[in-house]
Protein backbone atom coordinates (compact mmCIF):
# COMPACT_ATOMS: atom_id res chain seq x y z
CA UNK A 1 0.00 0.00 0.00
CA UNK A 2 2.88 2.34 0.73
CA UNK A 3 4.38 1.56 -2.33
CA UNK A 4 1.16 2.45 -3.80
CA UNK A 5 1.25 5.82 -2.59
CA UNK A 6 4.34 6.61 -2.87
CA UNK A 7 3.96 5.89 -7.05
CA UNK A 8 0.53 7.62 -7.46
CA UNK A 9 2.57 10.93 -5.28
CA UNK A 10 4.96 10.44 -7.77
CA UNK A 11 2.85 10.64 -10.79
CA UNK A 12 1.06 13.23 -9.08
CA UNK A 13 3.97 15.22 -9.01
CA UNK A 14 5.21 15.04 -12.53
CA UNK A 15 1.61 15.48 -13.86
CA UNK A 16 1.66 19.15 -12.50
CA UNK A 17 5.16 19.58 -13.70
CA UNK A 18 3.68 18.59 -17.15
CA UNK A 19 0.87 21.06 -16.92
CA UNK A 20 2.88 24.30 -17.34
CA UNK A 21 4.12 23.17 -20.98
CA UNK A 22 3.72 25.22 -24.08
CA UNK A 23 0.62 23.00 -24.99
CA UNK A 24 -0.91 23.80 -21.95
CA UNK A 25 0.34 27.57 -22.45
CA UNK A 26 -1.50 27.47 -25.75
CA UNK A 27 -4.55 25.67 -24.75
CA UNK A 28 -5.25 28.32 -22.09
CA UNK A 29 -4.72 31.69 -24.35
CA UNK A 30 -5.79 30.46 -27.85
CA UNK A 31 -9.36 30.63 -27.73
CA UNK A 32 -9.35 34.40 -25.38
CA UNK A 33 -10.94 37.39 -27.97
CA UNK A 34 -8.06 39.06 -29.40
CA UNK A 35 -5.49 36.20 -29.41
CA UNK A 36 -4.52 35.20 -32.81
CA UNK A 37 -2.88 31.29 -32.35
CA UNK A 38 -1.49 28.88 -34.33
CA UNK A 39 -1.38 25.10 -34.17
CA UNK A 40 0.98 23.05 -36.49
CA UNK A 41 1.04 19.28 -35.55
CA UNK A 42 3.73 16.67 -36.23
CA UNK A 43 1.49 15.32 -39.03
CA UNK A 44 1.18 18.37 -40.67
CA UNK A 45 4.97 18.68 -40.99
CA UNK A 46 5.10 15.54 -42.54
CA UNK A 47 2.35 16.53 -44.91
CA UNK A 48 4.36 19.57 -45.74
CA UNK A 49 7.58 18.04 -45.68
CA UNK A 50 6.03 15.97 -48.47
CA UNK A 51 5.33 19.11 -50.79
CA UNK A 52 7.23 19.10 -53.92
CA UNK A 53 7.56 22.77 -54.41
CA UNK A 54 9.41 22.65 -50.67
CA UNK A 55 12.54 21.37 -52.99
CA UNK A 56 12.20 24.80 -54.37
CA UNK A 57 13.60 27.10 -52.28
CA UNK A 58 12.73 30.46 -51.70
CA UNK A 59 14.66 32.93 -53.58
CA UNK A 60 16.27 34.91 -50.11
CA UNK A 61 15.59 32.48 -47.25
CA UNK A 62 15.86 28.77 -47.55
CA UNK A 63 13.88 27.51 -44.65
CA UNK A 64 12.70 24.11 -46.64
CA UNK A 65 15.65 22.33 -44.56
CA UNK A 66 14.44 23.23 -40.93
CA UNK A 67 10.66 23.09 -41.99
CA UNK A 68 11.58 19.27 -42.71
CA UNK A 69 13.48 19.28 -39.30
CA UNK A 70 10.30 20.65 -37.38
CA UNK A 71 7.75 18.37 -35.91
CA UNK A 72 5.38 20.63 -33.89
CA UNK A 73 4.59 24.64 -33.64
CA UNK A 74 2.41 26.76 -31.35
CA UNK A 75 2.32 30.07 -31.73
CA UNK A 76 0.77 32.95 -29.86
CA UNK A 77 0.14 36.57 -30.64
CA UNK A 78 -2.01 39.07 -28.63
CA UNK A 79 -2.23 43.08 -28.89
CA UNK A 80 -4.65 42.62 -25.44
CA UNK A 81 -2.67 44.73 -23.01
CA UNK A 82 -4.40 43.05 -20.13
CA UNK A 83 -3.63 39.59 -21.54
CA UNK A 84 -0.05 40.44 -21.72
CA UNK A 85 1.02 40.54 -18.86
CA UNK A 86 -0.12 37.13 -18.13
CA UNK A 87 1.16 35.51 -20.89
CA UNK A 88 4.65 36.79 -20.52
CA UNK A 89 4.51 35.10 -16.94
CA UNK A 90 3.43 32.31 -18.08
CA UNK A 91 6.19 31.39 -20.78
CA UNK A 92 8.49 33.20 -18.54
CA UNK A 93 7.22 30.49 -15.81
CA UNK A 94 7.62 27.65 -18.59
CA UNK A 95 11.13 28.44 -19.76
CA UNK A 96 12.43 29.04 -16.01
CA UNK A 97 10.86 25.62 -15.12
CA UNK A 98 11.95 23.47 -18.21
CA UNK A 99 15.77 23.05 -19.20
CA UNK A 100 15.42 25.43 -21.56
CA UNK A 101 18.64 27.92 -22.53
CA UNK A 102 19.14 31.38 -23.25
CA UNK A 103 20.02 31.86 -26.76
CA UNK A 104 19.61 34.90 -27.37
CA UNK A 105 18.46 38.49 -25.65
CA UNK A 106 17.71 42.21 -26.65
CA UNK A 107 16.02 44.61 -24.78
CA UNK A 108 15.21 48.20 -25.45
CA UNK A 109 12.74 50.89 -24.26
CA UNK A 110 10.12 48.36 -22.89
CA UNK A 111 11.06 46.34 -25.75
CA UNK A 112 12.43 42.41 -24.97
CA UNK A 113 12.99 39.85 -27.21
CA UNK A 114 14.33 36.46 -25.95
CA UNK A 115 15.23 32.98 -27.44
CA UNK A 116 15.46 30.00 -25.47
CA UNK A 117 16.51 26.31 -26.75
CA UNK A 118 16.97 22.64 -25.31
CA UNK A 119 19.57 20.62 -27.16
CA UNK A 120 21.83 17.57 -27.60
CA UNK A 121 24.66 18.48 -28.90
CA UNK A 122 24.32 20.69 -32.01
CA UNK A 123 20.94 19.63 -32.61
CA UNK A 124 17.85 21.75 -30.90
CA UNK A 125 14.83 19.68 -29.99
CA UNK A 126 12.96 22.93 -28.48
CA UNK A 127 13.08 26.57 -29.57
CA UNK A 128 11.00 28.94 -27.85
CA UNK A 129 11.10 33.01 -28.59
CA UNK A 130 9.27 35.13 -26.56
CA UNK A 131 8.77 39.46 -28.18
CA UNK A 132 7.14 41.52 -26.10
CA UNK A 133 6.96 45.19 -26.77
CA UNK A 134 4.36 48.32 -26.02
CA UNK A 135 1.86 47.18 -29.11
CA UNK A 136 2.46 43.16 -28.61
CA UNK A 137 3.64 39.94 -27.40
CA UNK A 138 4.17 37.17 -28.98
CA UNK A 139 5.05 32.97 -28.51
CA UNK A 140 6.35 31.25 -30.77
CA UNK A 141 7.52 27.58 -29.71
CA UNK A 142 8.65 24.42 -32.09
CA UNK A 143 9.80 21.28 -31.45
CA UNK A 144 11.80 18.13 -33.62
CA UNK A 145 15.46 18.04 -34.54
CA UNK A 146 17.44 21.32 -36.19
CA UNK A 147 20.64 21.31 -36.60
CA UNK A 148 21.80 24.31 -34.83
CA UNK A 149 24.14 25.73 -37.48
CA UNK A 150 20.73 25.43 -39.85
CA UNK A 151 18.55 27.34 -37.93
CA UNK A 152 21.62 30.50 -37.08
CA UNK A 153 22.36 30.30 -41.12
CA UNK A 154 18.60 30.48 -41.67
CA UNK A 155 18.12 33.52 -39.13
CA UNK A 156 21.55 35.18 -40.09
CA UNK A 157 20.21 34.99 -44.64
CA UNK A 158 17.01 36.59 -43.02
CA UNK A 159 18.84 39.72 -41.30
CA UNK A 160 21.17 40.41 -44.30
CA UNK B 1 -38.23 -48.98 27.87
CA UNK B 2 -39.63 -45.07 28.67
CA UNK B 3 -41.19 -43.21 25.77
CA UNK B 4 -39.80 -39.37 24.55
CA UNK B 5 -43.17 -38.07 26.05
CA UNK B 6 -43.10 -39.73 29.12
CA UNK B 7 -39.48 -38.52 29.75
CA UNK B 8 -40.61 -34.77 29.10
CA UNK B 9 -42.97 -35.27 32.07
CA UNK B 10 -40.21 -36.41 34.99
CA UNK B 11 -39.26 -33.87 37.26
CA UNK B 12 -35.53 -33.06 37.55
CA UNK B 13 -35.43 -34.82 40.79
CA UNK B 14 -37.01 -37.77 39.07
CA UNK B 15 -34.28 -37.52 36.43
CA UNK B 16 -31.49 -37.88 39.03
CA UNK B 17 -32.96 -40.74 40.80
CA UNK B 18 -33.20 -42.67 37.40
CA UNK B 19 -29.41 -41.52 36.70
CA UNK B 20 -28.52 -42.90 39.39
CA UNK B 21 -29.96 -46.39 39.73
CA UNK B 22 -27.20 -49.07 39.24
CA UNK B 23 -30.49 -51.39 37.77
CA UNK B 24 -30.53 -49.11 34.48
CA UNK B 25 -28.44 -51.08 32.18
CA UNK B 26 -26.27 -48.74 29.73
CA UNK B 27 -26.27 -49.98 26.23
CA UNK B 28 -22.59 -51.49 25.72
CA UNK B 29 -21.44 -49.12 22.81
CA UNK B 30 -22.95 -46.08 24.06
CA UNK B 31 -19.89 -44.72 25.16
CA UNK B 32 -17.98 -45.32 21.79
CA UNK B 33 -20.83 -43.79 20.07
CA UNK B 34 -20.91 -40.82 22.22
CA UNK B 35 -17.24 -40.24 21.53
CA UNK B 36 -17.70 -40.55 17.54
CA UNK B 37 -20.72 -37.92 17.95
CA UNK B 38 -18.67 -35.36 19.65
CA UNK B 39 -15.78 -35.83 17.43
CA UNK B 40 -17.81 -35.27 14.95
CA UNK B 41 -18.98 -32.12 16.44
CA UNK B 42 -15.65 -31.26 17.07
CA UNK B 43 -14.37 -31.46 13.24
CA UNK B 44 -17.54 -29.68 12.26
CA UNK B 45 -16.98 -26.75 14.73
CA UNK B 46 -13.42 -26.59 13.12
CA UNK B 47 -14.66 -26.84 9.31
CA UNK B 48 -17.55 -23.68 10.52
CA UNK B 49 -14.34 -21.77 11.91
CA UNK B 50 -12.24 -22.23 9.19
CA UNK B 51 -14.64 -21.31 7.00
CA UNK B 52 -15.34 -18.34 8.91
CA UNK B 53 -11.80 -17.37 8.66
CA UNK B 54 -11.23 -17.64 5.33
CA UNK B 55 -14.92 -15.59 4.50
CA UNK B 56 -13.18 -12.63 7.32
CA UNK B 57 -9.57 -12.97 4.50
CA UNK B 58 -11.69 -12.78 1.75
CA UNK B 59 -13.65 -9.66 2.79
CA UNK B 60 -10.25 -8.40 3.71
CA UNK B 61 -8.79 -8.68 -0.07
CA UNK B 62 -11.64 -7.88 -1.54
CA UNK B 63 -11.48 -4.69 0.09
CA UNK B 64 -7.99 -3.81 -0.18
CA UNK B 65 -8.79 -4.68 -4.11
CA UNK B 66 -11.62 -2.48 -4.47
CA UNK B 67 -9.38 0.36 -1.84
CA UNK B 68 -6.47 -0.23 -5.07
CA UNK B 69 -9.19 -0.20 -7.86
CA UNK B 70 -10.66 3.08 -6.67
CA UNK B 71 -7.18 4.66 -6.01
CA UNK B 72 -5.55 3.69 -9.46
CA UNK B 73 -8.88 5.40 -10.80
CA UNK B 74 -8.58 8.73 -9.16
CA UNK B 75 -4.82 8.73 -10.38
CA UNK B 76 -5.92 8.33 -13.49
CA UNK B 77 -8.59 10.86 -13.86
CA UNK B 78 -5.89 13.48 -12.26
CA UNK B 79 -4.09 12.52 -15.25
CA UNK B 80 -6.54 12.76 -17.51
CA UNK B 81 -7.94 15.82 -16.43
CA UNK B 82 -4.38 16.99 -16.11
CA UNK B 83 -2.84 16.02 -19.36
CA UNK B 84 -3.04 19.02 -21.59
CA UNK B 85 -5.54 18.05 -24.91
CA UNK B 86 -3.75 18.25 -27.82
CA UNK B 87 -4.93 21.07 -29.84
CA UNK B 88 -6.97 20.84 -33.24
CA UNK B 89 -4.54 21.80 -36.42
CA UNK B 90 -4.64 25.22 -37.23
CA UNK B 91 -4.90 24.57 -40.98
CA UNK B 92 -6.21 21.81 -43.27
CA UNK B 93 -3.78 22.56 -46.24
CA UNK B 94 -0.36 22.06 -45.82
CA UNK B 95 -0.08 25.08 -48.24
CA UNK B 96 -1.21 27.87 -45.57
CA UNK B 97 0.87 25.70 -42.93
CA UNK B 98 3.61 26.11 -44.87
CA UNK B 99 2.80 30.24 -45.64
CA UNK B 100 2.33 30.54 -41.73
CA UNK B 101 5.88 29.15 -41.27
CA UNK B 102 7.57 31.19 -43.41
CA UNK B 103 5.93 34.37 -41.96
CA UNK B 104 6.48 33.48 -38.27
CA UNK B 105 9.99 32.42 -39.72
CA UNK B 106 9.91 36.11 -41.24
CA UNK B 107 8.88 37.52 -37.81
CA UNK B 108 11.35 35.90 -36.14
CA UNK B 109 13.91 37.30 -38.26
CA UNK B 110 12.91 40.64 -38.30
CA UNK B 111 13.13 40.93 -34.47
CA UNK B 112 16.68 39.09 -34.27
CA UNK B 113 17.50 41.75 -36.99
CA UNK B 114 16.30 44.41 -34.63
CA UNK B 115 18.35 42.71 -31.81
CA UNK B 116 21.58 42.65 -34.16
CA UNK B 117 21.02 46.34 -34.83
CA UNK B 118 21.03 47.23 -31.31
CA UNK B 119 23.87 45.40 -30.57
CA UNK B 120 25.79 47.30 -33.61
CA UNK B 121 24.57 50.39 -32.33
CA UNK B 122 25.96 49.40 -28.77
CA UNK B 123 29.17 48.32 -30.82
CA UNK B 124 29.86 51.46 -32.33
CA UNK B 125 29.22 53.23 -28.84
CA UNK B 126 31.71 51.05 -27.56
CA UNK B 127 34.21 51.36 -30.26
CA UNK B 128 34.04 55.49 -30.03
CA UNK B 129 34.81 54.96 -26.09
CA UNK B 130 37.28 52.93 -27.11
CA UNK B 131 38.76 55.75 -29.23
CA UNK B 132 38.25 58.57 -27.12
CA UNK B 133 39.80 56.45 -23.96
CA UNK B 134 42.68 55.59 -26.27
CA UNK B 135 43.15 59.48 -27.56
CA UNK B 136 43.75 60.61 -23.72
CA UNK B 137 45.68 57.48 -22.55
CA UNK B 138 48.13 58.88 -25.84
Amino acid sequence: MKKIIIASAALLISVAALAQDARSIYNKYSNEKGVSAVYISPSMFRFIGKLPELEIADEDIDISKIVRSLDGMYILNTERQDLKARLVEDMQKFVNSGKFELLMEAKEDGEAMRMYKISKGNVITSFVMIADDDEETAFICFSGKILEEDLMEMIAAASE
Amino acid sequence: MKSIEDIEKLTVEELLQIANEDSVEVPSRLDARLKKVLAAAQVAEGIRDAAADKQRSFRRQRSWIFAAAAGIALVFGLVMNSVPKTPKDTFDDPYLAYAEIEKTFAFMSDKVDKGLDKAGTAAAAIKKADRIIDTITK
